[in-house]
């Protein structure tokens, strides 16, 4: 099963993309560890998750239909 | 009361029927306290200052510089040098002379927190650091104050309401979104990833407009729900945020423990050595020894040619830190030298600390010293 997860800010500057493709995972948690795994850049970030619009804290499970975000803190003002 | 002079001015605020000459007067009897008078700062007080907010505090202890101008459109020329608090509080005096406007050409800091926020009833985030935006944060979630957030990245934008009572009985905090600070280095800001001079402008507009729909109680305002502005695709999203915190555990219960706590989450550049551009000149003419490390992103572009060395990435700072070798002279350096001494503090703690230098204003102020001999 392949996620598409969208990438914002400095995330996306990171990967060099705004969107990635993550397979093979069925929750939430899964996708962050293989996320992170894959840029290991992010985990320094202390970016959110969102799942159709609903930023999350919790595991929750997730399919190919759902909307995917990584949301990072905003520096600038 | 409204003044005929105030009937006049606000007449087209009069006719909206939600508003009318009831949400005039709250706004007339409303404290708004402006933290940053920089990109998000300056739409949010020309608006605030437009619709006739009655008192209008600034905290700011910057002076203009000239690379503000490409963005803070309230400053001019001639303002550079000066008290962004102080020009900003001239520029809306000379457009609306009934309304109050009071500034602080200070840091925000945990020990004035508490006298500064007190006397307003809402604080608007328009900082540009992590340290100040969570010492705002925790100030308000203690006052329960509301926080109107905006903050923004390169071509993206976000703005949230946090603390905000009036919708909620255990509303969102900044920390239910981020609950803790990024690692230093991690995420840049204006300085260093550069910004669209016009996205301020957008996001501090949707700012401004939350604080007077919070004031009037017209419409819904941005209290658990995060709004994201892409500039690039105009994508805009409108995220929901639950309250998913203990207060007690992640933010400072009261003052006292606030002043305890430690916001100074980066650059304490006091233990990194600095060299400016013109001691490094001086001493690449002396010594071809030196090595460099440009701490940059592979994206950043390349290293320059007279400082090509090391490429190390923030990114992959922790992974490759062993293979160097750090026991011949090394200045480290990014684009404006706040990563590199953030590098340097890690490098660090591997011994060496004398032989690193940290190239003070990065690339920026290099680039600055080789068009101009005589910067300093």
């Amino acid at each position: 099963m392949t996620i598409k997860v969208k990438l914002f800010g400095i995330l996306a500057d990171n990967a060099q993309a705004n969107k990635i493709e993550i397979s093979d995972v069925s929750t939430t948690e899964e996708l962050l560890q293989k996320v992170n795994r894959k840029y290991p850049s992010f985990e320094s970030v202390n970016y959110k998750i969102s799942v159709n619009q609903d930023i999350i804290s919790n595991d929750q499970k997730i399919s190919t239909d759902d909307e995917i975000a990584l949301l990072p803190p905003f520096s600038g003002g | 009361m409204l003044s005929k002079r105030e009937y006049n001015r606000y007449s087209r605020h009069l006719l909206l029927k939600e508003l009318g000459p009831e949400g005039q007067q709250k706004l007339k009897q409303a404290k708004v306290l402006v933290v940053g008078a920089g990109g998000l700062g300056c739409p949010v007080l020309q608006y605030l200052a437009a619709a006739g907010v009655g008192t209008i505090g600034i905290v700011d202890r910057d002076v203009v510089e000239l690379t503000n101008l490409q963005r803070q459109v309230i400053f001019k020329e001639s303002d550079i040098g000066y008290p962004k608090a102080e020009r900003a509080a001239d520029y809306l005096r000379e457009r609306n002379s009934l309304i109050e406007i009071h500034t602080h050409n200070t840091q925000l800091s945990s020990n004035n927190v508490q006298k500064l926020f007190e006397p307003y009833d809402l604080v608007v985030d328009c900082t540009d650091n992590f340290s100040t935006r969570y010492l705002i944060n925790d100030a308000c979630a203690i006052l329960k104050k509301p926080m109107v957030y905006g903050s923004i990245h390169r071509y993206q934008g976000q703005v949230s309401v946090f603390h905000d009572y009036r919708s909620s009985e255990n509303p969102p905090s900044y920390r239910c979104l981020f609950p803790q600070p990024p690692e230093d280095g991690s995420v840049m800001n204006c300085a260093e990833a550069g910004v669209l001079g016009v996205l301020p402008g957008i996001v501090g507009t949707v700012q401004a407009n939350e604080i007077i729909k919070w004031i009037t109680g017209i419409g819904d305002v941005l209290s658990g729900k995060l709004w994201m502005l892409d500039a690039l695709t105009m994508n805009t999203t409108i995220m929901t945020l639950k309250s998913n915190y203990d207060p007690a555990q992640q933010t400072p219960k009261d003052f006292e423990s606030l002043r305890e706590y430690s916001y100074n989450f980066s650059c304490d550049n006091s233990e990194v050595q600095q060299i400016t551009p013109k001691e490094l000149a001086g001493m690449l003419q002396t010594s071809d020894q030196i090595q460099f490390i440009d701490v940059r992103e592979n994206h950043e572009g390349d290293s320059p040619p007279e400082l090509k060395g090391i490429r190390l990435p923030m990114s992959k700072l922790n992974q490759q830190m062993d293979s160097i070798n750090l026991n011949t002279i090394t200045v480290v350096y990014c684009e404006v030298g706040r990563r590199s001494a953030s590098a340097i503090r890690q490098l660090s703690n591997e011994g060496h600390i004398d032989n690193l230098y940290n190239l003070k204003g990065g690339l920026n102020h290099w680039k600055q010293f080789q068009q101009n001999e005589h910067y300093e």
